[in-house]
């Protein structure tokens, strides 16, 4: 059985139910997901810079739901792939978005990236550059 | 607590209660040691039923289809939800949870941040002396 690892965008998208991200969700044992600790952190962040306090309010419950929810099965995962991150700091043109205006792979992305990687996690994210140039790791795009 | 039965948990048609009252019920007989119990059967040997619940033999009353009653232990009641919470999907785990969707997406922020991830700008960090950016 694959198990999942949530890209950061991926768990945000989760919080709003988007669509494709709706759809896998139904389709995979809850056993199986993951999140990193790196993501639910900027996950916070990100929600904290939020004006609307209603919108902020109800990510800040849905995030806290679906950590509750990982959580249960031990689904919460702590960054300690520093080798691997080390490694993939040092890639260069790891990018996230290609075409005239290119968007490297921010480091904190690169440590969720090394815990799917380091823990042998399938990494769930949209389709991405960067995903063909890391050896290795294993993807799957809802 | 039988592994099969509780491997079977998971495989029980959860989306109508009447087809997974029925379908439990078969299970439950299925996995049964001995036969359902009359309730003047459990009535009078109900310490000798009470001792093979405990030893994880569940016991069953016989009673109008959906009202059969089962007699287990709360370690075997434990074993039985872990089974069947371990397969829930993650919709479905969400859903138990309470969750309910928020209405705002956000796209995270991709990409370097001059000046913060040093370890992917470190020309440029070097070739800007602190004196120099502090001046600026």
């Amino acid at each position: 059985m694959s198990i999942y690892l949530l890209s950061t965008q991926s768990l945000l998208d989760t919080l709003t139910n988007e669509p494709a991200m709706k759809a896998w969700k139904a389709t995979v044992p809850a056993s199986s997901i993951k999140l990193s600790s790196i993501s639910i952190g900027l996950a916070l962040n990100d929600i904290a810079e939020v004006r609307d306090s209603n919108e902020k309010d109800e990510l800040n419950d849905a995030l806290d739901k679906t950590i509750q929810s990982v959580k249960i099965y031990d689904g919460i995962v702590p960054f300690d792939a520093a080798l691997v991150w080390s490694k993939l700091m040092r890639m260069k043109k790891l990018l996230h978005q290609d075409g005239p205006d290119p968007i490297e792979v921010s480091s904190e992305s690169r440590m969720v990236v090394a815990t799917a990687l380091d823990k042998g996690f399938t990494l769930v994210d949209a389709p991405r550059p960067f995903h063909s140039a890391i050896p290795k790791l294993k993807v799957k795009s809802p | 607590m039988n592994l099969g039965f509780l491997t079977a948990l998971q495989d029980l048609p959860v989306q109508e209660d009447s087809r997974l009252e029925k379908a439990l019920a078969e299970l439950l007989l299925l996995h049964l040691l001995d036969h359902p119990l009359t309730v003047r059967k459990a009535r009078d040997n109900f310490s000798s039923i009470n001792r093979l619940a405990r030893q994880g033999n569940l016991q069953i009353i016989k009673g109008a289809p959906g009202e059969e009653t089962v007699i287990l232990s709360v370690k075997d009641l434990a074993a039985i939800i872990k089974a069947t919470v371990r397969e829930m999907t993650f919709a479905e785990a969400l859903e138990a949870s309470g969750f309910k969707p928020a209405r705002h997406r956000i796209v995270l922020t991709e990409g370097l941040r001059v000046g913060r991830d040093h370890a992917l700008n470190t020309e440029k960090v070097k070739s800007t002396p602190v004196e120099a950016s502090a001046a600026r």
